[in-house]
């Protein structure tokens, strides 16, 4: 049992990048608008169907998807912030959460309106090949989309770091009022908050698309994990989420194969209890942000 | 012919009680004391399955279920909502999604009592004790009882002091403590009212459709739509969810016959976002304020 403990740890940590990547947007998103966006899953879920309908029908390979479907998304995530997202940033609670869940049902249900329930999946050429190193089989799709994962996480990142505009994101993280005061274009930041968020999500989608099947409600099934990621790494924290996706992705392969596969899911939901009793601001999240979070 | 035709505006009449005593729970929760769960479905489906389990492997009479659900449940809400009141806002939402998600888990697997996947039917045998009727009407009497019982603990509520500590609490939680409000306890006594609430829905509904399974209780549509109807109606007032289900579910019910599920749940999500974004106060709310500006003026 235990000679197999690498070959788990290297696949619990490729899908971890993926789950992190999944995460990114919705942390950042939280951190600047301080709204939930229960809508991230659809994002994810379009360009998921963008990248198949490009491989289906102009047999482009989902990772070059990414160029045509992130700018897509990115649209069409400004279009959504203007329509939905605005008018409810001074809301209460309630309405904020159910604009966003509003959201996530009309997409989905376009989605299934137009493309039907049916469960599709891409073929690669590279689809079924694999790198062994020593005793560990590497899956070429999960590792490239690994590694895809990686860079954009490093990417946004050092833009938030180092530009210009992502130091003002920062700030608004921070304290959003301050940061108005110092004479930062908030309505614009949030436009571009909501953008580069759920165009990471796109990313994120297209590199699931070899590995893991495109329906209507794949959306549902990733934002659990993506809610129990943010909030492990904390919610507003972009490295904290690429960590919370590192370690959810471990736990659940090693759950998955040393336990039980049912109790895979199970374990995830039991984190996220505890995590949001022990530690609601996260392992990388501030403390108080679970209290001050949608002030 | 005449009696189908008859059964099918019974058995909107009868889902729209039922949706309006669900949704007025959660009416509680959500619109007087700020606690915006998501998890309502939880409750609803232990609700269910304790009286199905209770009929179909015990024999005994599903009033007994009955008692067993209201208690499991109200227990069971005491002890997963008291840790989470410490989470605010969204992150309790959060929080209240995972216990459905984790109750269809347990259902599914729970094979011995719950039948899995597979689901419960419960044998067609008429009687008061076992709460099964074969008209249509009975259900529907009391459905509306069931729905003029929750609008009666909400007006109560509403005009007691119970709903104005709730208020307080959830209109600024800091200030409604130093006024010396036992924040604690005050959502602990509206979460628990709710649950049992909700877990009568669940009988109830257990003993109309006679079959249950894990998706079709614990499924966080049922959430979302219990929700949905108090804030098309009016969130925090009594008879908001009533106006909400009037409107929504006879509207549903003509969707579904015309298209099939994702038409009809697009036309759904739309009313949410429209309700949302346009009458954040719900149908009673703006119609309150409309009638104040006329009179005003």
């Amino acid at each position: 049992m235990l000679d197999l403990l690498p070959q788990l740890l290297v696949s619990g940590l490729l899908i971890g990048g993926i789950y992190g990547l999944l995460s990114i947007g919705l942390t950042l998103i939280f951190g600047v608008l301080r709204i939930v966006n229960f809508a991230q899953g659809e994002f994810i879920m379009l360009a998921m169907f963008g990248a198949f309908w490009l491989h289906a029908l102009f047999a482009i390979d989902p990772f070059v998807s990414i160029f045509i479907v992130t700018p897509l998304v990115f649209g069409l995530g400004l279009l959504a912030e203007r329509i939905v997202i605005k008018p409810i940033l001074h809301a209460p609670h309630a309405m904020q959460i159910f604009a966003t869940f509003g959201l996530s049902v009309v997409m989905q249900n376009i989605a299934l309106t137009f493309w039907g329930p049916d469960y599709r999946s891409v073929q690669t050429s590279y689809s079924s090949q694999s790198f062994i190193v020593g005793n560990v089989a590497i899956s070429a799709t999960s590792l490239y989309g690994f590694i895809v994962a990686v860079l954009m996480a490093g990417m946004l990142i050092a833009f938030l770091q180092f530009s210009r505009d992502g130091k003002a994101l920062r700030a608004m993280v921070q304290n959003r009022y301050a940061a108005s005061l110092m004479g930062v274009n908030t309505d614009r930041l949030n436009r571009l908050a909501f953008g580069a968020g759920v165009a990471s999500a796109a990313v994120a989608g297209c590199i699931l698309t070899p590995i893991y099947y495109t329906f209507p409600t794949v959306g549902v099934d990733l934002i659990i994990t993506a809610f129990v990621v943010v909030v492990l790494g904390g919610l507003g924290s972009v490295a904290g989420a690429m960590a919370g996706g590192l370690i959810i992705g471990i736990t659940q392969t090693l759950t998955g194969f040393y336990i039980s596969v049912e109790l895979k899911d199970v374990i995830a939901l039991v984190l996220f209890i505890l995590i949001l009793l022990i530690r609601p601001q996260g392992l990388f999240g501030r403390a108080g942000m679970e209290e001050v979070g949608t002030k | 012919m005449s009696t189908l035709f008859n059964d099918y505006y019974l058995n909107i009449a009868v889902m729209t009680c039922l949706w309006a005593a669900l949704s007025g729970a959660w009416n509680l929760m959500a619109g007087y004391g700020g606690l915006v769960s998501l998890g309502q479905s939880a409750f609803f489906g232990i609700g269910a399955y304790m009286t199905a389990i209770v009929y179909t492997k015990y024999g005994i009479s599903p009033w007994f279920g009955l008692v067993a659900g209201i208690l499991v449940t109200t227990g069971l809400a005491a002890v997963i909502s008291w840790p989470c009141f410490r989470l605010r806002g969204a992150f309790f939402s959060l929080a209240t999604l995972v216990f459905p998600i984790a109750m269809e888990i347990v259902a599914n697997n729970l094979n011995d009592y719950t039948r899995g996947p597979s689901g419960i039917a419960i044998p067609f045998r008429p009687g008061l004790d076992t709460f099964i009727f074969r008209s249509r009407w009975s259900y529907l009497v009391a459905a509306f009882a069931l729905m003029m019982l929750v609008y009666g603990i909400t007006r109560w509520i509403h005009r007691g002091k119970l709903g104005l500590y709730l208020i307080a609490v959830r209109d600024d939680e800091a200030t409604a403590a130093s006024m010396g409000i036992e924040i604690v306890s005050v959502k602990l006594i509206v979460v628990m009212i709710s649950a049992a609430l909700t877990a009568v829905g669940g009988f109830f509904y257990a003993q109309y459709i006679l079959f249950l399974d894990p998706p079709s209780v614990f499924s966080i549509n049922i959430s979302v739509q219990i929700a949905l109807l108090s804030i098309i109606g009016g969130l925090g007032t009594p008879f908001g969810p009533i106006v909400g289900s009037l409107v929504m579910t006879p509207l549903d019910g003509v969707l579904s016959q015309f298209f099939g599920g994702g038409p009809r749940l697009l036309i759904y999500g739309v009313a949410l976002l429209a309700a949302v974004l346009l009458a954040p106060k719900g149908i009673v709310g703006t119609a309150k304020e409309w009638r104040r500006s006329r009179w005003t003026c």
